[in-house]
């Protein structure tokens, strides 16, 4: 996590994993993966709706020194 | 690796927890550096699959998931309280059926696996793990067991060499929480592995990573099985600093172990005038007597009902007898306080959980060598190291 810093905005994106997507979220200066949103209940959802063509973003509202937490919101057209 | 074990709903009311994990899964995604491509086996209420399958894949890991009409919970006030299963009682699956070179087994609350395999390791998760490895047709060439302390029945000689015949295994590493694991094998000494001190202590599914670990190491790598244990002490270590996944391939050399296995006498310090302040000291005095530790508590021994000098003669009496302080500080309760000075003046080391007080009121306490930290868990397992 020494990449990424506090209330930094990341860009949430598929990535294909065998035959199931994951749901990775992106720096946005240059597109690098910083970690996988997983083990949550509406996952699954959240991956339709990306495959719908909606797009969200998230934003580091906990920073550890090897995980954070981030707040996940869908990106208005 | 293979693995079958269950995914379940935890929730943890401090600090907040809401996730999808159980055994299975976070075994499965501690191990996604470590034994790439590994596969979970694992029933689970069928609105989660889906969230399941997605969620070992953004580990580089496959589930099979079994769909069941209950979803099941695992609720706990703290990482140290005792876990409460929703519902109560679970409607039992027809088993699944597991192959592989290498098997970490779980127990299930909903099911059961029967597992063939050259090397498997089994954890079972219970209190009272009566049934043999075998009873559902398991196979294993050579087989390890990674129990709990009360799994393995008071942790004597006697007892392992009792459940290695039960389970027609050849090794079993017991699990001993703030003070490491000793693996223990046919004819030989046991052999003591020390815990590794981490920075936080988030203690749900620790045991999960350090049995995923183990198998990785003595049941897919080979490596001798108390080498395998430190390395999977050491993972637990590294994961429980904030529920850090997946494990690293090489792990931290320079961690700390922690030096003795008792955890001496702790004084336990803290108000309890009105119910949430007796439910703490509670909740204290219940984690530190589950490890072992020896305790004195002015709420329990002493007691409000006698006079101000008989209570304060009393109460300084034992914490003279104690070699650890641990104080609740929140309300900045004076006796609290003084019982902190007072120990910090006899050189008694002192940690001390304050997860609403002002810096401005730790002060005194930070500058006297007190450790304040802000989570129950931490502050346990920190005095328990302490030295």
């Amino acid at each position: 996590m020494r990449d990424v810093t506090l209330g930094e905005m990341l860009d949430v994106d598929l990535a294909a994993e065998q035959d199931f997507d994951a749901v990775v979220c992106k720096r946005r200066a240059d597109g690098a993966i910083v970690g996988s949103l997983a083990a949550f209940q509406g996952l699954s959802d959240l991956v339709g709706c990306m495959k719908r063509g909606h797009r969200y973003s998230a934003v580091i509202v906990k920073l550890g020194r090897t995980a954070c937490r981030v707040h996940v919101t869908r990106k208005l057209a | 690796m293979i693995i079958a074990g269950g995914t379940y709903l935890e929730l943890c009311l401090r600090p907040e927890w809401h996730r999808i994990f159980g055994s299975g899964l976070r075994a499965t995604c501690a191990l996604a550096e470590l034994s790439p491509g590994t596969v979970l086996h694992t029933y689970a209420f069928g609105e989660w699959a889906d969230d399941i399958r997605h969620s070992a894949a953004a580990f580089g890991c496959v589930a099979k998931v079994t769909s069941t009409d209950t979803p099941i919970s695992f609720s706990y006030d703290h990482p140290l309280s005792r876990a409460r299963c929703d519902p109560r009682i679970v409607q039992r699956n027809p088993p699944l059926v597991v192959e592989g070179q290498t098997v970490l087994r779980f127990a299930f609350v909903e099911g059961d696996a029967v597992v063939t395999a050259d090397r498997a390791v089994y954890d079972p998760q219970s209190s009272h793990p009566q049934e043999p490895f075998g009873a559902n047709g398991s196979v294993a060439r050579r087989l390890a067991l990674v129990l709990n302390q009360d799994e393995a029945e008071g942790g004597g000689t006697a007892q392992i060499d009792d459940l290695l015949d039960m389970h027609r295994a050849e090794l079993a590493v017991v699990k001993r929480g703030p003070f490491g694991a000793t693996v223990h094998a046919r004819a030989t000494a046991p052999v003591h592995v020390p815990a590794y001190k981490s920075e936080s202590v988030f203690k749900i599914g620790s045991g999960d990573v350090f049995s995923a670990a183990f198998a990785a190491h003595w049941g897919e790598r080979g490596l001798d099985p108390a080498v395998a244990a430190d390395l999977a002490s050491r993972s637990a270590a590294h994961f429980v600093d904030g529920h850090v996944l997946p494990i690293p391939v090489v792990i931290e050399t320079a961690m700390e172990p922690v030096m003795g296995s008792h955890g001496g006498r702790i004084y336990v310090a803290g108000p309890f005038f009105d119910l949430p302040q007796r439910w703490m000291i509670e909740q204290a005095a219940e984690a530190l007597t589950s490890f072992g530790v020896e305790i004195f508590s002015p709420l329990h021994e002493v007691g409000t009902g006698l006079p101000d000098q008989a209570i304060a003669e009393a109460d300084l009496a034992g914490l003279r007898t104690c070699t650890k302080v641990w104080a609740l500080l929140d309300g900045a309760d004076p006796g609290t306080v003084f019982e902190v000075g007072y120990a910090r003046a006899l050189g008694i080391p002192v940690v001390a959980l304050a997860e609403r007080l002002e810096s401005t009121n730790l002060t005194m306490m930070r500058g006297s060598g007190c450790e304040v930290v802000q989570d129950f868990a931490t502050s346990i397992y920190h005095l328990i190291w302490a030295c």
